[in-house]
C-alpha cells in the first residue's frame, strides 16, 4: 500500500516538532526514518498511524485520507510495534499475539477459524512458533520483540510501523528482526522503521528519510542519503562512508571528534 | 490458550465460594446444622419441586435465623466483596499499577463524607443506617468520582498519572471535611466511626436490593470490556495502534468500577484490602487475561469477604468486630507474603 505524507506539520505547544514533511513511499518498500534525538522521528511515526493528529497536512494510504478512517479500520491496515511497552503483566505469548485480532473481532469477539489462521501465520512469519505457552515477562528481549512483531502481523496490516525495533538487541537479534521485516516488505507490505543505526539502515532499507529539527533534510535511496556531508549536517558528526564491496551497500565509520579525516 | 486453566480456576473459586457461603450460614452465635441451612435455602423453591426432590421443611427457628438474619448479610457481603474484587482487577489493569485498588480515585473518601453527613443529619436511630445513609454514601462517592475525573482531564484526555494524583488530592481534601463532620457529630460519632471501619452488621435484604443492581451492572460492564483491558495493558499508545478508542474506553471503565464500588461502599462502609489483594490472588491462580481474571476476582472477592465477615461476627461472639479490621489484619501480612513470593520468582506484575 502506497503511503503519502503531504506537508505534515505538528507542534508540542509552541515548539514545532515537524514542519512541512512531504514524502511518498511505494507499496512493498522498506523505509528507514533517521535523524538525531528529538528530530521528530517518533512523532512522524505516530502521525502515520493517526495516533497523533497533524496540525496541518495529511496522510493518505493508496489515496485514502487516514483521518476519515475508523480506529478499527486503521488498525486493520496499519500494524505497529512501539518501544518498551506491554510487559507489565505475564500474558502468554499466544494471548499477546491473539490481541492483534482485536480490530477484527472487537470487544466481545470469540476467535474463529480466520483468526486462528492469521495468528498462526503471524507467529510463523515472526519466528515465534513454539513459544505459545511462554510468559511474555520471561522472554529475552529479542524473543519479546519478535512476539510484538507477530502481534502486529496478526492485524494483517498492509503497512507496518516500528519504533526502533532493534534497540537493546544484540547484533544477531538485530539482523534477525531486520530479516523478518525485509521478508515482510518482499511480500508487499510497506514497512516504515524509525532507526538509529545508520549501518543497519544502509544495509536493509530501500529508502531513507532523514529528519533534522522536524524538517526533511534528505530523502531517497540509502546511497544518496548516507553521504559524509549529510551525516555531518544531520548529526554534526564527521564520518567516512564507503561502499561495502561485500554488500554493495553504504558502510559508515564514525570518526571521533579528535581524529582527522 | 490455557482454556483449561481458565475453566479450572473458575470452577475452583465457584466451589470454594459455595462452601464458604454454606459454612458461613451455619456458624454463629446459634449453630445451625448444614442440612437445616440447605433446607432453608431450598425453601425458596416452589413446593412441587421440593416434594419431587424429597426435601422436607426447615425447622422454623433455624429458618428465621438463616433467611432473616444470616443470609441477607452473607449475600450482601458476597456482592460487596465481588464488586471490590472485580473493580480492583480492572483498576490494576487499566492503570498498569499493582497497587491500585477500588478506592484509588477517591471513591471511599466521597462515600465517607456522604455517609457522615447523612448520619449527622438524620441523627436518629440505628435504623437510619438502613434507609438513607447508603444513599448519602453512594451520592458522595459518585460526586468525588466526577470531581476526580474532571480534575484529571487535560484537553479531554484522562492521563493515568494525573488520575492517581487527583485521586489522592481530592481524597485528602474530602477526608479533612470528614474530620470536620466528625467534630460536629457529637454523640453520633461512634456511628460514624463504625461506618468508616466497614461493617456488614445488621444488614437486611433491603440493603441488598439497594446495592445489587448497581453492582451487577458495574461488574457486567467490566466483563464486557475485559478484552479492551488486555489490549490497553500493552501500553496506551500501542492500544491506540491496535484500534482501541483509548480515551472513551478509560472513562467507561472508571465509570463502571466507580458504580459498583460506590454501591458497595454505600451499604458496607469502607472495607479495605479486599480490592487490593484479591486481584493478585486471582492473577496468581488464572493469569492476567482479564476475560477470566474479572469473574475469578469477583467470586474470590465475594468468598473472601464472607469468610472475613464470618470471623468478624463469631470470634468475640456475641460482640462483633468491624469486618474492615479483619480484612486489614489478615490482608496486610498476606499481601506482604504475595509480594515476597513474586519477587522471589522474579516475575513482575504479580
Amino acid at each position: 500500500m502506497k503511503v503519502s505524507m503531504e506537508k505534515i506539520s505538528y507542534s508540542y505547544g509552541r515548539k514545532a516538532a515537524l514542519t512541512d514533511v512531504t514524502a511518498s513511499l511505494p507499496a512493498g518498500s522498506l523505509t528507514g526514518i533517521i535523524g538525531p534525538n528529538g528530530s521528530g522521528k517518533s512523532t512522524l511515526l505516530r502521525i502515520l498511524g493517526y495516533v497523533a493528529r497533524p496540525a496541518s497536512g495529511r496522510v493518505t494510504y493508496d489515496g485514502a485520507d487516514i483521518s476519515s478512517m475508523s480506529p478499527m479500520g486503521r488498525a486493520r491496515l496499519i500494524g505497529a510495534v512501539l518501544q518498551d511497552q506491554g510487559t507489565q503483566f505475564p500474558f502468554s505469548v499466544e494471548d499477546v499475539v491473539e490481541m492483534g485480532r482485536f480490530p477484527y473481532n472487537g470487544m466481545l469477539g470469540r476467535p474463529g477459524r480466520r483468526d486462528t489462521e492469521a495468528i498462526q501465520k503471524a507467529m510463523a512469519m515472526a519466528g515465534v512458533l513454539g513459544l505459545e505457552g511462554r510468559q511474555i515477562t520471561t522472554l529475552s528481549s529479542g524473543e519479546r520483540q519478535r512476539v510484538f512483531i507477530a502481534r502486529a502481523l496478526a492485524q494483517e496490516p498492509k503497512v507496518m510501523l516500528l519504533d526502533e525495533p532493534t534497540s537493546h538487541l544484540d547484533i544477531s537479534y538485530q539482523l534477525e528482526v531486520m530479516e523478518i521485516l525485509k521478508g515482510l516488505a518482499a511480500l508487499g507490505t510497506t514497512v516504515i522503521i524509525v532507526m538509529h543505526d545508520l549501518n543497519l539502515a544502509g544495509l536493509y532499507c530501500d529508502r531513507l528519510i532523514a529528519l533534522k529539527e522536524g524538517r526533511v533534510v534528505s530523502e531517497g535511496r540509502p546511497d544518496d542519503v548516507l553521504t559524509a556531508d549529510n551525516i555531518l549536517e544531520i548529526y554534526g558528526v564527521r564520518a567516512v562512508v564507503k561502499n561495502n564491496p561485500e554488500t554493495s551497500r553504504p558502510g559508515i565509520v564514525m570518526l571521533t571528534p579528535s581524529s582527522k579525516p | 490458550m490455557p482454556r483449561k486453566r481458565a475453566a479450572g480456576s473458575l470452577i475452583a473459586v465457584l466451589a470454594v465460594s459455595v462452601v464458604v457461603l454454606m459454612v458461613s450460614a451455619s456458624v454463629g452465635t446459634v449453630g445451625v446444622p448444614v442440612a437445616e441451612t440447605l433446607k432453608s435455602v431450598a425453601g425458596c423453591l416452589p413446593e412441587s419441586i421440593r416434594t419431587a426432590l424429597g426435601i422436607g421443611k426447615a425447622d422454623p427457628a433455624f429458618d428465621a435465623i438463616i433467611m432473616k438474619v444470616r443470609l441477607p448479610r452473607i449475600i450482601l457481603g458476597f456482592a460487596v466483596g465481588a464488586a471490590l474484587g472485580a473493580a480492583g482487577a480492572c483498576y490494576q489493569g487499566l492503570l498498569s499499577n499493582p497497587l491500585a485498588d477500588p478506592y484509588i480515585i477517591g471513591v471511599s473518601s466521597g462515600a465517607a463524607l456522604g455517609a457522615s453527613i447523612g448520619i449527622v443529619l438524620t441523627s436518629s436511630s440505628m435504623a437510619a443506617l438502613g434507609g438513607a445513609i447508603p444513599l448519602f454514601a453512594f451520592g458522595g462517592a459518585l460526586v468525588s468520582m466526577i470531581l476526580v475525573m474532571a480534575l484529571a482531564q487535560v484537553k479531554g484526555k484522562v492521563q493515568s498519572e494525573s488520575l492517581l494524583l487527583s485521586g489522592v488530592v481530592v481524597g485528602s481534601f474530602i477526608w479533612a471535611l470528614v474530620s470536620f463532620t466528625m467534630l460536629a457529630a457529637g454523640e453520633d460519632l461512634p456511628k460514624v466511626m463504625m461506618w468508616l471501619m466497614g461493617s456488614l452488621s445488621a444488614r437486611n435484604w433491603g440493603h441488598f436490593a439497594m446495592s445489587a443492581p448497581y453492582i451487577a451492572v458495574g461488574i457486567g460492564a467490566m466483563m464486557l470490556m475485559s478484552r479492551g483491558l488486555n489490549v490497553i495493558s500493552m501500553g496506551e499508545e500501542q492500544a491506540r495502534f491496535m484500534g482501541l478508542g483509548v480515551e472513551g474506553f478509560k472513562k467507561a471503565v472508571i465509570v463502571a468500577c466507580s458504580l459498583a464500588t460506590s454501591a458497595a461502599v454505600g451499604v458496607s462502609g469502607i472495607i479495605g484490602f479486599v480490592g487490593l489483594i484479591v486481584p493478585h490472588m486471582a492473577r496468581y491462580l488464572t493469569g492476567p487475561d482479564h476475560r477470566v481474571l474479572i469473574p475469578v476476582s469477583a467470586l474470590a472477592g465475594g468468598a473472601l469477604l464472607v469468610a472475613a465477615d464470618t470471623v468478624a461476627r463469631t470470634i468475640i461472639s456475641p460482640a462483633e468486630l468491624p469486618v474492615g479490621t479483619v480484612t486489614a489484619l489478615v490482608g496486610a501480612p498476606f499481601f506482604f507474603y504475595l509480594l515476597r513470593r513474586s519477587r522471589r520468582e522474579g516475575k513482575s506484575g504479580k
